[in-house]
């Protein structure tokens, strides 16, 4: 590259660092525009209830009295009030983590609200007698406030400061919210000695603008001179997040920056260096506890025998196993990566997912199997990134148990008795999680656990044609016997429920069986037959005309519905459904349905099947499409006509 | 582990092999709840509680859980607890240092702190026993209630409550639901009342019953002398209690000129009194809104209205003494008001329990009749009782500083309605454009002004998902607003739709629903139901649809006729052609009341006719397809 292009570069770099900053010029905290005081409703989203006129966040970095560096976060925020809906953006709190190595202070907090009265602004200043402290738990304090003279049409506004001695840790800074925001920028700069990768993600990407300059700070007397990394990041005229069905955790979607933590290198300390690779992760997890209880030996080893001894497959062996550590031990209903001791749990009868993942992983590796951890973060937590391999994105993890052959596998998790082989509690169903020292890019666990249905339904028609007898037998398989036992109703809706006694559970397996009466549409001379007989168990969840996130099923899935009608004595067919075939997708979504008549009876036909769980947004067009045809074929009748 | 646990388990082992299954029909038995206060002083009292659980099922399991608030006065001073398996073996001990502890709230500010220990174990059944001690040592307002069963599906097995106080006048109690006489020991210096239960039998959930509370036995206790945050004060009545209560109210009363003189303003040139407190009223809900800030004696007394005024927010003590004080500066009389909201509609008798408790309201005596205002919010017009507190008991603080115990009035029953009206007009295409119009009062009202404060685009969402009509869009924007008074507040909503897919197409027929509108449908009712029938309110609505069809349309089958009335309501739903327009019209009514478990054959005929209504479809012949 030669001088001049630098020269190029250079001069851009500042050009583009200055407009970016000149908007942040332009803010003046405690001198809202009259303009916006004035404002009723929000041009670019006249329904929202409030909007973010301005926010900013500033990182930089300062010497304490003990000669440690901590980091001071500085957060500003505008908000207009538009509507009775958004009173609660005049609270707001934050959480101040202290343990016995680091703490959090906050060292400034003032708030104020403007309010058009008279045509006079009138400016409102929020007292310490508005701001409370509660202690959440050992560690961390949550302060909240609330500010006050606040009505429909006012401006609220507020900074705080805070300063860790956490310095390498910095938190995400999110650039979306439930309301709009007309600008939001972050401003961070970082001495050199922490190495620190900035990260974007979410829906709407987010241009990151770096420069460096010369730091110095006064160490002890000496003055210390070094480069200062800075980023800067704004975010102009951002929508409001949605709500949209089939979306597991839109939190996910928001756009936010993330810093990774590459090395820590301070004069005079030992160089810390932290993950850049996923082999990095395995190291620091392979050097901590985690890594010795994934070593761990089996403490159950008598029992294990008593119960492997009448087993006689893989699948058999494994599930005994699990069994056996639910009977000893109950989740606490907490996911960790580390959790407490296992053999603690073993003594209490409670323990966390990692208390019962390492003990399960124990009994498996002890009975010859080849078990791997597989991090991941539960869906209802965040998202594992693709692109930066750190260990604090992961949370929990789950077993990956290896059969005799070395190719065949199963996802296991132990927390959930009702739980099987490849099926599990939902929210660890991840389109990303990574094999503890094996993989160098997360892979999907959720297409892996497939859920079955299969139903059985034969329907008599009363002699007074309002009324049928439907027998219905069937069996939930795999996931879906999971998301049952979760609470998930994929039952057939029917006016009365499957008695108790006619539904047997297991882990992997819901199986049913019961006879119903069934009213039908029916008049002088007709009757009415549903195409499926039974009500279809789903509802169109995809009638919006467009779609901002992506569309994520459950998990992949295969709905199978053989139904028999006997046509009553009397009656002839008058119209049957089309028979239809669709895939879209790439056939990743498939349905047929099919139906025949047999001697006196009609045979009914109707398969689903989705084969992956996740479709980016440009799929919508063909998912809706699909989803409406099939609900046009469970909508559509058989006609039986008195001859 | 004591011989009663060993006892039960050993019955409950014994009896699994006759039964089958381990399904007892109860979640979680209650072998025993003894609590025991000793008063020692108006200012120094304790409690222990001795428990065991055993807990059959999932369903169960949060029943033997520890959750106990605490605030400054009142303190968790000793905790144990055992875990048990089936076999009786224990499996573990717990100290107070396994108890957790948070501040965490949903409100801005309060005292509470939340200890809580969750009991888990892999097999059921298991047995927790818990004993722990609270003390108070710097004054107390209340005391413990004795409300040993307090959810359905519990098996109680026995339960006592012993007072140990200096003397017998040291306290007051009442019952409820129940008349348990207290057996009672005189010592040297102390006396010990003591009441007990035998078994109680699981109450078995059931649509239109009572609440738990309304059924299951209960004894509260007061303080007959108390001494709280100073003062001295007597919890044997709400009377009494008002020599307490009252100053801490008083001591708010001052209104800063400004406001006074807003007062006046609001009401300058306006007659009567109901004119005068509805501006005042709307004028509260405009400028202040609903900050929770409850600490120390802030949870009795509220803050003072010149506070109110600047921060524009406050609590329900806040906001309703804020409305008292101004009515006050305009010359117009009003009384603080506790009550129950959503809970405990009628008080234990009339000691001042203060549990009982949770809400402020204000009240305006009135010749005409007395008005009641929910000064928290202002969308429910003046005068009109919500379901929260309708016909629920209520303190009343008169302005002579004395305090008796009224009763709400219920809703006006022919105020409950929903009215709904929509003219459908399908093309040859069986597309529809839809009007509808709305109204819901009373009770409807309530449930519906949610919508007022949906932004357009929400309330859109929202309506078309009230429709049962697939591949809906509004038309232009809804146009919902709030109107009536008193008794008689009302929504009226309208707004037009199209759908490209009204009805079912099965080839040449069109199936339409008779009431295009997603209806939940009445729970199933069983004809053999163990539960006395309830119903809460009185309640109707009429649905009345106007379906035009194209020349290319003609009617197979239209719903049958429903006709039915009983001592619990009545139902109709008639179907008729004028021309080429089917006429739909559809009615139901409830009647408030109780009714015994027999007639639970009359509440499914009512029943099952609504959802036949609700569930019946017009079919359509298409002549061009």
């Amino acid at each position: 590259m030669n001088m001049k292009r630098i020269t190029t570069i250079i001069v851009a770099l500042f050009c583009i660092m200055g407009s970016a900053y000149s908007q942040a010029g332009a803010f003046k905290f405690g001198k809202p525009e009259t303009s916006d005081v004035s404002m009723t409703v929000y041009p670019d989203d006249p329904d929202a209830p409030a909007v973010i006129l301005y926010q900013s966040t500033e990182v930089s970095f300062n010497i304490n009295a003990n000669g440690s560096f901590i980091q001071r976060r500085n957060f500003v925020r505008r908000v207009k009030i538009l509507k009775e809906d958004g009173l609660s953006w005049a609270d707001d709190n934050l959480f101040l983590y202290n343990n016995l190595d680091s703490q959090t202070y906050l060292s400034k907090l003032e708030a104020y609200s403007y309010n058009m009265r008279d045509g006079k602004m009138v400016k409102t200043k929020m007292g310490n007698d508005l701001v409370f402290r509660e202690k959440v738990d050992e560690y961390n304090t949550r302060v909240k406030w609330t500010v006050p003279d606040v009505v429909v049409g006012s401006v609220v506004e507020y900074r705080w400061i805070t300063e860790s001695t956490l310095p390498h840790i910095i938190q995400t800074t999110y650039f979306s919210y439930s309301i709009p925001a007309r600008h939001i920028e972050a401003k961070f700069e970082i001495p050199e000695y922490f190495v620190l990768a900035p990260r974007t993600s979410g829906l709407y990407p987010l241009d990151i603008q770096q420069s460096q300059s010369i730091g110095s700070i006064n160490l002890g007397g000496t003055p210390l001179s070094f480069t200062l990394h800075k980023t800067f990041v704004q975010a102009d005229n951002v929508a409001g997040t949605k709500k949209e069905p089939m979306v597991w955790n839109s939190n996910r979607f928001r756009s936010r920056l993330d810093f990774e933590l590459l090395r820590v290198d301070i004069p005079g300390s030992k160089v810390r260096m932290f993950s850049s690779s996923w082999n990095d992760v395995y190291t620091n997890l392979g050097a901590s506890e985690f890594g010795e209880r994934t070593r761990m030996g089996n403490p159950l080893k008598n029992e294990c025998e008593d119960v492997l001894k009448d087993c006689t497959t893989d699948e058999q062996r494994i599930r005994a196993l699990k069994n056996l550590l639910n009977s000893k031990v109950a989740w606490d209903g907490e996911f960790k990566l580390l959790g407490g001791m296992p053999r603690q749990a073993l003594r209490d009868g409670k323990g966390d997912s990692a208390q019962m993942n390492f003990l399960l992983m124990s009994m498996l590796k002890d009975a010859g199997y080849k078990v791997v951890p597989m991090l991941l973060t539960p869906r209802h937590m965040s998202t594992m990134s693709r692109l930066w391999p750190t260990l604090e994105q992961i949370s929990s993890f789950i077993l990956k148990v290896y059969l005799s052959d070395d190719t065949k596998y199963y996802y296991v998790d132990a927390t959930n008795p009702d739980s099987d082989l490849n099926a599990m509690p939902s929210v660890l169903l991840v389109d990303q999680a990574v094999e503890y020292r094996t993989s160098q890019e997360p892979v999907n666990i959720v297409d892996v656990c497939s859920g079955t249905t299969r139903l059985n339904v034969k329907m008599k028609i009363g002699g007074n044609s309002e009324t049928a007898v439907v027998e219905v037998s069937g069996k939930h398989g795999k996931q879906n016997a999971m998301d049952i036992a979760e609470g998930s109703s994929l039952m057939p809706s029917y006016e009365t429920e499957i008695p108790e006694e006619n539904i047997k559970k297991a882990p992997g397996e819901v199986a049913f069986s019961g006879v119903f009466e069934q009213n039908l549409d029916s008049s002088e001379d007709r009757i009415y037959v549903p195409a499926t007989i039974i009500p279809s168990p789903f509802n169109n969840p995809f009638t919006a005309e467009s779609r901002t996130y992506p569309i994520q099923f459950n998990h992949p899935d295969n709905y199978v519905l053989i139904a028999s009608v006997e046509i009553p004595e009397g009656y002839a067919i008058e119209e049957m459904p089309k028979n239809i075939r669709l895939q879209a997708c790439g056939n990743k979504l498939q349905c047929q349905f099919i139906t025949n008549r047999i001697g006196n009876a009609i045979q009914i036909s109707f398969n689903m099947k989705i084969m992956e769980s996740s479709f980016d947004m440009s799929n919508y067009g063909q998912i809706k499409e699909f989803f409406a045809h099939m609900q046009d074929m469970f909508d559509s009748m058989i006609v039986l006509k008195k001859e | 582990m004591n011989l009663p646990v060993k006892l039960y388990l050993l019955i409950f082992l014994v009896c699994l092999p006759f039964t089958g299954h381990c399904q007892p029909g109860y979640n979680a038995l209650i072998m025993e709840d003894s609590t025991y206060v000793r008063m020692r002083s108006t200012k120094e009292m304790q409690y222990s509680v001795t428990k065991s659980v055993m807990v059959m099922n999932e369903d169960g399991a949060g029943i033997a859980d520890f959750v106990l608030y605490t605030d400054p006065m009142k303190k968790l001073s000793r905790f144990k607890a055992t875990i048990s398996d089936a076999t009786g073996q224990e499996k573990k001990k717990f100290g107070i240092k396994d108890v957790s502890k948070t501040e965490i709230s949903s409100s801005i500010a309060d005292d509470n702190v939340i200890n809580y220990l969750q009991f888990k174990y892999p097999q059921y059944p298991y047995v927790v026993n818990i004993e722990y001690q609270v003390s108070y040592s710097d004054g107390y307002l209340s005391m413990p209630v004795f409300y040993p069963l307090d959810r359905a599906n519990v098996l109680l097995n026995r339960a006592s409550y012993t007072i140990e106080a200096p003397d017998s006048s040291a306290f007051v109690y009442a019952c409820k639901n129940c008349n348990i006489k207290p057996s009672v020991t005189a010592g040297s210096n102390t006396v010990r009342y003591t009441w007990r239960t035998g078994t109680v039998t699981p109450v078995k959930p059931e649509p239109y019953m009572h609440r738990m509370e309304d059924l299951a036995p209960q004894v509260w206790f007061a303080p007959r002398a108390f001494k709280a945050f100073g003062r001295q004060g007597d919890a044997s009545s709400w009377n009494s209690y008002a020599l307490w209560q009252w100053p801490l109210l008083k001591e708010r009363s001052e209104l800063p000129q400004e406001l006074r003189q807003k007062a006046i303003e609001l009401t300058s040139g306006l007659g009567s009194k109901r004119e005068k407190v509805e501006a005042i009223y709307r004028w509260l809900g405009e400028n202040t809104r609903y900050v929770s800030i409850q600490l120390g004696i802030g949870g009795f007394q509220p803050m003072a209205p010149e506070k109110v005024y600047t921060t524009r927010f406050g609590d329900c003590k806040a906001l309703s003494n804020l409305m008292r004080t101004m009515l006050e500066a305009v010359g117009i009389e009003s009384n603080y008001v506790e009550i129950g909201s959503g809970r405990n509609a009628a008080f234990a008798g009339n000691i001042a329990a203060l549990g009982q408790t949770n809400h402020v309201i204000v009240k305006v005596p009135d010749t005409d009749g007395d008005i009641w205002l929910e000064c928290t919010n202002t969308s429910f017009p003046v005068g009109y009782v919500h379901s929260g507190i309708a016909g629920h008991n209520a303190v009343v603080y008169y302005n002579d500083g004395s305090a008796a115990v009224e009763t709400l009035p219920h809703g006006n029953p022919q105020a409950n309605y929903s009215r709904v009206e929509a003219t459908v007009n399908l093309n040859r295409q069986f597309e529809a454009a839809m009007e509808v119009d709305e109204t819901y009062s009373g009770l409807s009202f309530e449930s519906h002004l949610f919508l007022l404060e949906l932004s357009a685009d929400k309330l859109s969402s929202n309506l078309l998902a009230s429709l049962s009509v697939p591949m809906a869009s509004m038309l232009g924007k809804a146009d919902f607003k709030q109107g009536g008074s008193g008794e008689f507040p009302w929504i009226k909503g309208s707004y037009k739709v199209n759908s490209s897919k009204y009805g079912t197409v099965s080839r040449t027929r069109v199936f339409i629903p008779s009431l295009p509108f997603r209806f939940s449908g009445m729970s199933e009712i069983k004809a053999d139901r163990v539960n006395e029938i309830h119903i809460a309110n009185s309640t109707g609505g009429s649905y009345s649809i106007r379906v035009n069809l194209p020349d290319n349309a003609s009617v197979e089958s239209l719903p049958k006729e429903v006709n039915l009335s009983n001592g619990l309501g009545s139902v109709a739903m008639q179907s008729k052609m004028d021309g080429n327009t089917i006429i739909i019209d559809f009615e139901w009514q409830f009647e408030r009341g109780d009714h015994p478990s027999s007639e639970a054959p009359a509440l499914k005929e009512l029943a099952d006719a609504i959802n036949t209504c609700l569930k019946s479809r017009i079919i359509l012949v298409n002549r061009s397809a």
